[in-house]
Parts: structure tokens; C-alpha cells; sequence
């Protein structure tokens, strides 16, 4: 048999909590996650996508914050600018403008602290930004156009961009109060390139020394000094990058011949780049760009392109994948089978059956709150077993069964007692099932006047009223799920010999129609769920019990993990979900307490936090 | 090896056991508060914690015993009820 050890050399990793994501490297790492029992994998989810438009579109300015908080500074739209827009995840707004117009220049910060520096001519003004006005702040010691910058407002870098008259790798760092030239410049002076980080985590990648010349060239800068890093894949100037010197995504730019704007979007981890099957809607080079941001959310803003004023959010994502299965709940306080129930896994409700003796009919009714059970001072006014129940913890409906007579009684519950409505059901039986709401209900199937009847009423909150059709194949001890225009009834007994059956029926709201048959036959199961989402569990395919469960998709059924003990006339929480199941009581043999919670198989891509799923 | 092991532990609810349980062992129930679990690491562990283990002969006694008394409850059941409640009697369990 092929295992995961054999494949990948080793176990997967039992861990109490997730790893850090830090590459495209560790794409493929599976680990289960202790904690909340979840297996998981890292398995690239990163996309582009589009964001709003800036309100003044413009090419070569300069950008800071995140993608959720982004800052747009300066540029060129037929001339010089000094327009200032601030990005809210959703859109951007006009805020105050710089003091000084100015394109080629860099930026850096956060969206309410920021910095923007050069530019122009070659120039060497300096701002600060708090949120809402710029302050010129003392200027740069190497006038430049065509740089890149990182860190805070408080602890900032400039570096490289084109002088006077030659481009440079000049180094300045900025204190909050004035800019200091860093004794070690880049190893490769280019303009054009791309910054992002803190002052001691920066990562610097691409550029160019002149018009037809495009680097790879990356370095990294600790503070101190500059170290080259692994290449860029595609060679470009006037790209964008996000990160930090170890972690960081770099997209879009000006490729070669042409040369061209880029879509190509590229992961680093520090050594090396891969780039991403995801790529930029558009091509775009001379944008802005979040130069605060993060590997997983970046923002790439105006630039050439079909639109000067376009935006693209990135995201990257983990999948995570968890298993399904049935875990233990809270112990019911009343032994019982074929009662009822109705509500959700986290609020359930259980009302009348049989008691342990398996005579004794009752009206006891249980609340579940996701933990423990608690029994209602006051139960059903008709005590019965095999009834239909349908509705919430605060809003069901109990109607038929057996008193041991066949039952039409129909009774309202409110979230804290029965009443009985002045009608019942027009076709007393026991042995019913349905599904609905308190409000607009379905009861079927059942045993009388005749065993394994086809009879249908419809609940209008009010009163029953008999379908004209009935079901295609008279069943009872079945279950139902859904909601009245809706359902589906699955499973029982049928005549002549009360054989269990594994066919199944859906119902529109007027007539039935036959769907998919269960893998396993069965009566006395339990179900949750919606017509094409829905979950059966226990029963009995007779004489034995069975703990198997399925899951319907609104055309076949699929086997799934087991109940941990197998029972029949088992109780569910009917407004329960396929994903989201709760099953209670039952018939073992020998009466059940037992509470067994469904939590299904559960897929997700979660961007933005890869360490938290 | 054999494949399961057995014991006797009483299902006291939340958490008795988990969804991670479940993954990382066989774990299936049965009258007379018996266990058939995976024979694993975790699944000893899981038993040692909650219950006391039992061979299969003493675990499948237990089982007989439970089956024994709720055949006998139902052999006394009036007719009518057998009927009304449709019930089968229940059948012997052989523990896997």
C-alpha cells in the first residue's frame, strides 16, 4: 500500500499548533493540528484581484502603508503632482496634498506616518505625512530621482536612484529628524528598483542603470550593510515589492525587449525567488505600491497600464483541511429512543419517545447547548414516541406518533413549553416523519391507517392540509430533511414484510419524486441538513443497529466516518446542517444516553493569516 | 498484532471522546458500556484514561449479557406493543 511516508519520507507532522509559512518552500508541508484536530497542508492560494480605483490616475509616484491601509503620493499624470490618496481596502481618497509636486520619488511608512522623499529634478525634499498634513522635513544628503525607500516614518532608508549626474547605490537612513548617509551603498547602483521592509530588514530588487538595462539584481540590508540575495526570474525596473528582507512578493515592472509591463508576480524566502502561477491582471510598471506590506496582502496602484488609476490587491492564502467525524457530546439526561428532535448542534432540542423500559411513553423534552443537556420543567402535552418533530431550540413543532394509539396531536413549542393546537394532523399515524419549520412544515410516511402509508400534509403554522400526492413509496420509521418546498425523505420501512429500505424521495412542495437509494438500507435514523446538502446516521437495516452515516448531495449518497456506537431510533437536532450534525439517544440495544456531535470535512483557502486557521 | 483492544469505560460525555480521537483510532461502542478500540498508541492511552481493558472473551461477555436483558425485556412485551412498536428483538453482537 502506498502510504504519505513512503511518498514524502516522513510522518506527518503532529503538531499543537500551526507552522509559520515563510516560503514557497514549505509549500506541500502537511501537519495535523493537535489542537483543533484539523489536518492541514500549505498549498499556494495566491491571486490577484482587483481594488478601486485611485481617484486622480497618474504613473511614476510613490506608495507606503498596506494593502488595507495604503498611501499614494505624488506621480505624473501631464505633469508633476502632489496629490495624496489614502486606500481603505476598498477605496481611495483625495487627502491633503504634498508641499512639493514632484514623480520619481519614494515613499514609505504607514498610512496615517509616512515619508516621502526625492524625486523631481533630480531633487532631495523630504516630507512627513501624520494623517492628514505634510511637513517638510530636513532633506536628503543625496538629491536623487528614481529611488526606492522602507522602514517607518521614525526609521527609514533611501537608497540608489539616479544623481547627478550618475545612478547611485547611495544609502541614507532617517531618524525621525534627519537623514544620515550609510558608509556602505548597494553593490549594484541602479534607479528604477523596488524597496520594502523595516530600515534593518529591507529588501532592494530590480532596476536598471539606464533605459535598456534590466536587473535581478536583489540585496537585503540589515541595518548596516547590503548582502546580495538570490536573483529576480524576470528581469524589470519600476516593479513593485512587498515584505521583508527574508519573506516578500515583488510583481509587476518594465521587462525586456520592449520593453514591456509586467504581469510576473514572484515569492521570496530570502534566498531565493519562484515565481507564482498568479500573475497581475494587467501589466504595469512605474506604479505604487504598499512597501509596509506583507508576502500574503500587497496592493499595486496607478502606473502605465490599460489605466493609470487601476488597483490590484494580492492575497496568498493557505488551504487548510479538516476531517470529518462524530465526537462525543454531552450525555442526554433521559434515556429514550424514537423521540423527536429539532434545532442545531449547538442548540438542540429532544422531546418525547420511549423510556428505558421501553414502554413508557414520554414528554420529557431536553435542551442542548453544545456541551450539556438540560430537561425542561415541562414536556409535551400528548407523551408519545415515534413522532415528528421539526423547527428550533426556540421554535418547533412535535406532531403524530403513538400514545400507543396513533397520534394526530400537533403541538407548538416556544423555547420554553408546549401548546397544543386546537387541530391535528388530518391522518392520525405513528411511526411519522417530516421536516420544515414551526411555520411551514412537511409529516409523511407512518403507519396509520394502514402500515407504510404514503400520505403527505402540509403545515402551514395553522393547520395540516393533505397533498393530493403522496409519497412513491409508503415508508415509516423514516427521516426528513429540508424545508417545505424542499425535502427529503429517506430511508424506513416498507411493505409488505417491513424490509428497510435505502431509497430515498424529494419533495417540491406539491409531489415526490424519487432520487438516489442510501448505500446502507435502514430505519429508525437520524438526519440533518438541507435537500442538496444532507447528512443520515444509525438506524437499523434490521434486526441489527448500524453506525453508519451518509451524506447526500441532493442526488446520490456517499458513505462517511461512523457514529462511534451504532443505534436505531436515534434522535437528531433536524435544523442541523450537513457539516454541522448532532444525533442523541436510540436504541443500542438497550436505551442510549449517548450524544455524538458531526463536525464534517472542512476545506478552506484562508488568506492573509497563515499561521491562524 | 491484534488489531483492536478492548475495555469497559463510561461514556461521560463532552469530550469523552474527541474528533482527533476518532482520527487517530478505531473507536466503536457497544451495550454494556464496551469499547472495541484501535490497537494503537493513542488508542491504549485513550482507553487507560477512561476505562479498565478487558480481553475480548470478558468484553464480548459483557455485550452478551446487555444483548441477554434487552432480549428478555423485549420477550415480555405484550404483543400489541411488538407490533406497535414495530421492534425486532435484538439481535447477538460478535465484537470485531
Amino acid at each position: 500500500m502506498t502510504t504519505y511516508r513512503g511518498i514524502a519520507g516522513g510522518r506527518v507532522n503532529f503538531l499543537s499548533s500551526d507552522p509559520t509559512y515563510n516560503s514557497t518552500q514549505d509549500d506541500g508541508q502537511v501537519w495535523y493540528n493537535s489542537t483543533t484536530a484539523t489536518l492541514k497542508a500549505f498549498i499556494a492560494t495566491g491571486a490577484w484581484s482587483a481594488g478601486g480605483n485611485m481617484t486622480t490616475g497618474r504613473v511614476q509616484l510613490a506608495g507606503a502603508g498596506t494593502q488595507a491601509a495604503g498611501l499614494a503620493m505624488g506621480g505624473e499624470t501631464t505633469v508633476a503632482v502632489a496629490n495624496t490618496e489614502s486606500y481603505n481596502g476598498i477605496a481611495w481618497t483625495p487627502v491633503a496634498n504634498m508641499n512639493t509636486a514632484r514623480l520619481d520619488l519614494a515613499g514609505t511608512g504607514l498610512q496615517t506616518a509616512a515619508l516621502a522623499f526625492g524625486g523631481g529634478s533630480p531633487g532631495n525634499a523630504s516630507e512627513s505625512w501624520n494623517g492628514s498634513a505634510w511637513t517638510s522635513t530636513p532633506s536628503l544628503n543625496t538629491a536623487r530621482t528614481n529611488l526606492a525607500g522602507s522602514g517607518i516614518q521614525t526609521a527609514a532608508l533611501a537608497f540608489g536612484g539616479t544623481g547627478t549626474p550618475a545612478v547611485t547605490g547611495a544609502t541614507e537612513s532617517f531618524n525621525g529628524s534627519t537623514w544620515t548617509s550609510s558608509p556602505n551603498s548597494l553593490n549594484t547602483a541602479r534607479r528604477d528598483l523596488a524597496g520594502t521592509g523595516l530600515q534593518t530588514t529591507t529588501l532592494a530588487c530590480g532596476g536598471g542603470t539606464g533605459p535598456t538595462d534590466f536587473q535581478t539584481a536583489t540585496e537585503s540590508y540589515n541595518g548596516t550593510s547590503w548582502t546580495a540575495g538570490g536573483n529576480l526570474n524576470t528581469a524589470r525596473k519600476d516593479l513593485g515589492v512587498s515584505g521583508n528582507s527574508t519573506v516578500a512578493v515583488a510583481f509587476g515592472g518594465a521587462a525586456p525587449p520592449a520593453p514591456t509591463n509586467s504581469t510576473a508576480t514572484e515569492l521570496y524566502n530570502g534566498t531565493a525567488w519562484t515565481t507564482s502561477p498568479a500573475t497581475l491582471a494587467s501589466g504595469q510598471s512605474g506604479f505604487g505600491y504598499s512597501n509596509q506590506g506583507t508576502q500574503t496582502d500587497a496592493l499595486a496602484f496607478g502606473g502605465y497600464g490599460p489605466a493609470t488609476n487601476n488597483t490590484e490587491e494580492w492575497n496568498f492564502g493557505v488551504y487548510s483541511y479538516s476531517a470529518a467525524a462524530w465526537a462525543s457530546g454531552g450525555n442526554i439526561p433521559t434515556t429514550h429512543y424514537y423521540g423527536a428532535g429539532a434545532g442545531t448542534q449547538t442548540t438542540g432540542l429532544s422531546f418525547g419517545g420511549l423510556g428505558p423500559n421501553f414502554t413508557t411513553l414520554l414528554t420529557t423534552t431536553d435542551l442542548y447547548n453544545g456541551t450539556s443537556w438540560t430537561t425542561n420543567p415541562t414536556g409535551l402535552n400528548t407523551a408519545r414516541a415515534t413522532l415528528g418533530g421539526v423547527g428550533t431550540q426556540t421554535a418547533a413543532l412535535a406532531f403524530g406518533g403513538e400514545e400507543p394509539a396513533a397520534s394526530s396531536a400537533t403541538e407548538k413549542w416556544n423555547g420554553s413549553a408546549w401548546t397544543s393546537n386546537p387541530t391535528g394532523l388530518n391522518t392520525a399515524r405513528k411511526n411519522i416523519s417530516g421536516f420544515g419549520t414551526q411555520t411551514a412544515a412537511v409529516a409523511f410516511g407512518g403507519n396509520a391507517p394502514v402500515n407504510y402509508t404514503t400520505t403527505t400534509e402540509n403545515w402551514n403554522g395553522t393547520s395540516w392540509t393533505s397533498n393530493p400526492t403522496g409519497l412513491n413509496t409508503g415508508r415509516m420509521y423514516a427521516t426528513g430533511f429540508g424545508i417545505q418546498t424542499a425535502g427529503i425523505a429517506a430511508g424506513g420501512q416498507i411493505g409488505p414484510a417491513g424490509a428497510a429500505t435505502a431509497t430515498s424521495e424529494s419533495f417540491n412542495g406539491t409531489s415526490w419524486t424519487s432520487t438516489g437509494s442510501m448505500n446502507t438500507a435502514r430505519f429508525g435514523l437520524g438526519s440533518a441538513g438541507i435537500q442538496t446538502a444532507g447528512i443520515i446516521f444509525g438506524g437499523s437495516p434490521g434486526p441489527a443497529v448500524t453506525a453508519a452515516s451518509e451524506l447526500f448531495n441532493g442526488t446520490s449518497w456517499s458513505n462517511i466516518p461512523s457514529l462511534s456506537t451504532a443505534r436505531n431510533g436515534i434522535g437528531s437536532a433536524t435544523g442541523g446542517s450537513q457539516t454541522l450534525a448532532l444525533a442523541f439517544g436510540g436504541d443500542a440495544p438497550g436505551a442510549s444516553v449517548a450524544t455524538e456531535e458531526w463536525t464534517g470535512e472542512i476545506a478552506t483557502a484562508v488568506s492573509k493569516t497563515l499561521t491562524t486557521s | 498484532m491484534a488489531l483492536f483492544i478492548y475495555g469497559v469505560a463510561s461514556n461521560y460525555g463532552k469530550d469523552f471522546f474527541t474528533a482527533q480521537d476518532r482520527q487517530n483510532f478505531f473507536l466503536r461502542g457497544f451495550p454494556g458500556d464496551v469499547w472495541v478500540i484501535g490497537a494503537n498508541e493513542k488508542g491504549a492511552l485513550w482507553l487507560a484514561e477512561r476505562g479498565v481493558e478487558k480481553t475480548k472473551a470478558e468484553a464480548q461477555a459483557i455485550v452478551n449479557a446487555e444483548v441477554a436483558t434487552a432480549q428478555a425485556a423485549y420477550d415480555a412485551l405484550p404483543e400489541d406493543q411488538k407490533t406497535n412498536l414495530n421492534r425486532q428483538r435484538p439481535t447477538a453482537i460478535n465484537l470485531p
